[in-house]
């Protein structure tokens, strides 16, 4: 701090300048100045805070719209991403197979996936045909838990190959399409036996999604009396001719199946094909009707084979639930690029 | 000194677009910013000029004004003292300066004026042929009556060096108070 001792010429020199009379400013003069001021307040302060209270405005609706943006976006997404995973083709997925008692498993995959056997492969021809349409029930009818939503068509076909051309193998009067370079083409035959999963194209072509040979000792004891396993949803009932999974099957008029069955109901079907003028119509040689209460709530159902050996279905909606299940029941782990693929699990289990 | 609460708020308030605010703040200011400027220029009305100017520039510089330490009545002296300058450099400070000191002044000729009123005169004529910042320090140190910690940082100088200032001010002062004086004996003589 200063010091303020002053000598007697200073301190007489301060006196002066603290007692010298002030000019005042005359209240006319003090007024104007200050309506002057306020103006300029008023057109400098007050106009100022508008644009602040504009710009928070705008920030709050900029801020609104971001979020509701964000939202849209993100139920776009799972929307796309839910109807992709629907509409996707089986074909198109990773899909491990598993096979039976053949000793033979093919991985049919996307064109840039080829997943290579884990099992050598062996190609026994077999004299029987089956062939499996839909999702598989036990021949045996063992307890077939299904989905209380319809799963996806998946076409099961198991029979000598009648034509190879190309791409397209024949089993049973059905072309089924198999990817122009999966490594089986190379080592089937007319002739050969293979059991063939796959969906329904839009040109009633199977696509094929598994490819994969079957023994004949494993045909003889799957197919019992009947060729063809054939499981859906009834799609239609005209009299005793019902349609399962577009496949039309027909019944004994006097079945006793047919009192109750109804549109809607899961069926396990059997039988043999057989030409009904241009079209081939199954006929049944033994229907049963699943109950649906037995149905459980992960979109996955497990098909026994009636040989203790069995794999598993899913609907495609557990985005990799289904995949899941098929890699527990076999108790292999899923290997890279399998946990995104939805619906196509599939595996044994006893 | 910091600001009180009470000017804390109104500056506040001010900035906020409260017009009774800045018009409490003009009241409290107005006459210590008319006088300081009074004492630096020659006349009233310049010194009321310049301190309208003080407070368009006051308000204006409200919204980006930030309480620093540095007291609002020191900002106030701060654009006071800036406006001077300029003022100044406008007028050609320099030949004002050499002019004669009655001459310069558009004050009523002190003959005609109380002794009082002459004593006013002689010192802001003499004031005003002091450094700037001797006329700041005296001016607000003992016209103003402004504590040395708020005069030291309206003028940013330390207080070491307020105090050497402090003392070659006043000798300055009263250097040229004798001159004055003398002169003006000379102009009476001579005029009488």
């Amino acid at each position: 701090m200063m010091d303020d001792q002053f000598t007697p010429e200073e301190q007489h020199l301060i006196e002066r300048l603290r007692a010298a009379p002030k000019v005042k400013l005359s209240a006319s003069t003090r007024e104007a100045i200050r309506q002057q001021m306020l103006s300029e307040f008023r057109t400098s302060v007050v106009a100022a805070q508008r644009p602040a209270t504009f710009n928070r405005y705008h920030l709050q609706r900029l801020i609104v719209w971001c979020a509701a943006a964000s939202i849209i976006i993100i139920v776009a997404g799972l929307l796309f991403l839910q109807n992709r995973s629907q509409s996707t083709p089986n074909h198109e997925a990773t899909t491990l197979v598993a096979s039976s008692d053949n000793q033979v498993a093919i991985a049919v995959a996307s064109p840039t996936e080829t997943l290579i056997p884990t099992i050598p492969i062996t190609i026994t021809p077999a004299p029987s045909v089956v062939t499996e349409v839909p999702s598989e029930v036990p021949s045996t009818e063992t307890s077939v838990p299904i989905p209380s939503t319809p799963p996806e068509k998946i076409v099961v076909v198991e029979g000598p190959i009648t034509t190879v051309v190309n791409n397209v193998i024949t089993i049973h009067d059905f072309n089924i399409e198999v990817e122009a370079q999966h490594p089986i083409l190379n080592l089937i035959d007319v002739g050969d036996v293979v059991r063939i999963e796959g969906t329904i194209g839009s040109d009633n072509q199977i696509v094929a999604s598994m490819v994969s040979n079957i023994t004949s000792a494993s045909m003889v004891n799957n197919t019992v009396a009947a060729t063809v396993n054939l499981d859906g949803l009834v799609e239609a009932i005209d009299g005793a001719l019902i349609t399962v999974n577009g496949i039309q099957a027909q019944l004994d008029a006097d079945n006793p199946v047919l009192r109750t069955l109804q549109v809607g109901d899961f069926v396990s079907v059997q039988g043999d094909f057989q030409a009904n003028g241009a079209t081939v119509v199954l006929l049944v040689a033994r229907i049963t009707l699943i109950d649906n209460a037995t149905l459980p709530e992960n979109n996955c159902w497990y098909h026994d084979t009636g040989m203790g050996m069995g794999h598993w279905h899913c609907d495609g909606m557990g985005m990799g639930i289904g995949m899941g299940m098929g890699m527990e029941a076999m108790g292999m782990e899923a290997p890279p690029g399998m946990g995104i693929e939805p619906g196509m699990g599939m595996g044994m289990g006893n | 000194m910091q600001l009180t609460l009470n000017e804390q708020e109104l500056v506040a308030k001010a900035r906020n677009g409260d017009e009774g605010a800045v018009t409490l703040l003009y009241d409290a200011h107005i006459e210590a910013v008319f006088d300081y400027i009074r004492y630096r220029v020659d006349s009233t009305e310049e010194a009321e000029d310049l301190t309208s100017e003080v407070f368009l520039r006051m308000v204006r510089g409200l919204v980006g004004y930030k309480e620093q330490g540095v007291p609002f009545r020191a900002w106030l002296y701060r654009i006071a003292a800036n406006l001077i300058v300029d003022h100044y450099r406008r007028r050609e400070k320099t030949q004002l300066a050499s002019a004669p000191e009655y001459a310069a002044s558009d004050e009523p000729d002190p003959l005609d004026h109380l002794a009082n009123e002459e004593e006013a005169m002689h010192l802001r004529l003499a004031l005003r042929r002091l450094p700037e910042e001797y006329q700041n320090l005296l001016i607000l140190r003992f016209v103003e009556d402004l504590p040395h910690t708020e005069i030291s940082k309206i003028l940013n100088k330390s207080a070491v060096s307020l105090r050497a200032m402090q003392y070659r001010a006043l000798k300055a002062l009263a250097e040229q108070l004798n001159e004055l004086s003398t002169s003006y004996n000379a102009f009476r003589k001579h005029n009488l």
